[in-house]
């Protein structure tokens, strides 16, 4: 009997946040299990749904903030941790355990005589001894330098922004990720940075991207976007429509994985 | 629309191709880095941190155009959040009224426009526990076109319905997971709950979902 994944593994596979052994194992269930495979499609579209275009702000926003400012309208907003989460923070109470486990230990390993412990407890403590020497620096063997990625803003004309891909590489991909943002970013990595970069008012031309990808972060607000591959539309969106051309195109929530050529296999890029 | 380069992002390739449109007439085909570098300083915009250290000193000049480049991004996390167009203004209002004060608080780390979303989410999180609130549909408000997956269409209607009804504690994670970006840890932060909660409230938000969609 098949055992399916509960939804929450599912959701985590959709979400791209699963890897190793676990993204192995339900990658194997979703070739076999149709069934699950409606489910991951269902969470793209209703995450899709979820980031669709909100309302625009009223245009009188703008001067009634003008004029509480001119007010001296005070508003205290909430700034505390707003300032990013770094993946290594530690919290107070795992670093309070740190220090004791470490205080613990090493109190205990200083009333053994000659750990390095009581050598260093000795150094600190006036007359004790000699300061320890600083233990030498390893360098590592620094590897070859890559091609750094190529990130740029592409500034639109009339609302417009116009991306074509001349003679690119069989194996470059593109991604299409619609983001709430207010620039049209373009980064291409790996092969893909090495190719030449055309500019003009609401243009770019990428001439001869290698292998790799070529990622367009699109603004939602943007009214037009249009990207062409060696002359053939692969997508366009227009006010709220985007329409995709390409045929082995796949999709992700909001973002469209384009290969260029052939049928590459998709990719959970999110 | 317009373009805000920041130093920061500039970056250039081991062949040195480069290009970044800055001017109105576009700069062409850009094979000597050197040459761009001239062509930027030539045409420097105004980047986000010069209009933010001059909105600190109370510029509304500054204020402004920050208004004109990020408005959108702090009205739409707003209106994710709280549902209504009048309390997503309400908020956008707020945080630039108050903007030059918080930003104090900002010191270049990351991303502004990052830093102004947190600002923003944090903001509208105040504004749910603050006050009673009662949800007004305003699903017809906007008719988007996009169909979405072109295989196997979700129904876009029952999708933000079911969305809407969600219990707010649900409805509140699966926004901010789902749609803004946020790790459980982060999102732990904002609500003061545990990451572990936050991720049992999301399971429970999408298989509330699913029970409400078939």
């Amino acid at each position: 009997m098949l055992m399916h994944p509960g939804m929450e593994r599912l959701q985590a596979f959709s979400a791209g946040e699963l890897s190793g052994e676990p993204r192995r194992r339900t990658a194997d269930h979703l070739a076999q299990c149709p069934r699950c495979r409606t489910t991951i499609e269902w969470l793209d579209d209703v995450r899709f749904v979820a980031r669709e275009d909100v309302p625009e702000p009223a245009a009188d926003v703008w001067s009634k903030i003008a004029a509480r400012v001119a007010a001296k309208d005070a508003v205290l907003l909430p700034t505390e941790g707003v300032a990013p989460v770094s993946a290594g923070r530690v919290t107070s109470r795992a670093l309070r355990v740190a220090i004791l486990t470490l205080l613990l230990g090493g109190a205990a390993a200083a009333a053994i005589p000659g750990t390095w412990v009581r050598d260093v407890i000795e150094s600190i403590l006036p007359g004790k001894g000699p300061v320890l020497p600083a233990p030498p620096v390893e360098v590592a063997e620094q590897p070859a330098a890559a091609t750094p990625p190529v990130i740029l803003v592409v500034e639109p004309a009339a609302g417009a922004v116009h991306i074509t891909l001349e003679r690119p590489d069989a194996a470059v991909r593109i991604h299409v990720q619609l983001v709430d943002a207010s620039e049209f970013e373009v980064r291409a990595q790996d092969g893909a940075a090495a190719a030449t970069f055309r500019s003009s008012p609401g243009r770019l031309d990428i001439v001869e991207a290698g292998s790799g990808a070529v990622m367009l972060a699109v603004p939602r607000s943007l009214g037009r976007v249009r990207i062409d591959v060696d002359g053939r539309t692969f997508l366009i969106k227009e006010r709220g429509q985007v329409r995709v051309l390409a045929p082995t195109a796949d999709t992700i929530g909001t973002e469209y994985i384009l290969p260029v050529r052939g049928a590459a296999s998709p990719s959970n890029s999110q | 629309m317009h373009a805000a380069s920041s130093d920061h992002r500039r970056r250039r390739t081991s062949s040195g191709w480069l290009c970044k449109d800055r001017a109105p007439t576009g700069i062409g085909v850009v094979r000597n880095p050197d040459e761009t570098e001239s062509m930027l300083e030539a045409h420097a915009l105004r980047q986000d941190t010069d209009l933010v250290a001059a909105a600190r000193e109370g510029s509304i000049e500054a204020l402004g155009e920050l208004y004109r480049r990020h408005s959108r991004v702090v009205h739409a996390t707003a209106y994710r959040l709280l549902g209504t167009r009048e309390d997503a203004e309400d908020v956008l209002q707020d945080v630039f009224v108050g903007l030059p004060r918080a930003l104090r608080s900002y010191h270049e780390q990351g991303r502004f426009e990052a830093w102004l979303k947190r600002l923003a989410a944090r903001t509208a999180l105040m504004r749910l526990r603050s006050q009673r609130r009662r949800r007004e549909d305003v699903l017809d408000e906007v008719e988007p076109q996009h169909a979405g997956r072109q295989e196997h269409p979700v129904d876009r209607l029952a999708a933000r319905r079911a969305i809407a009804r969600l219990p707010e504690n649900l409805r509140v994670v699966f926004v901010l997971k789902e749609v803004e970006g946020y790790s459980h840890a982060e999102i732990a932060g904002l609500l003061d709950i545990s990451a572990i909660n936050s991720a049992t409230r999301l399971s429970r938000a999408w298989t509330m979902l699913r029970r409400e969609m078939k």
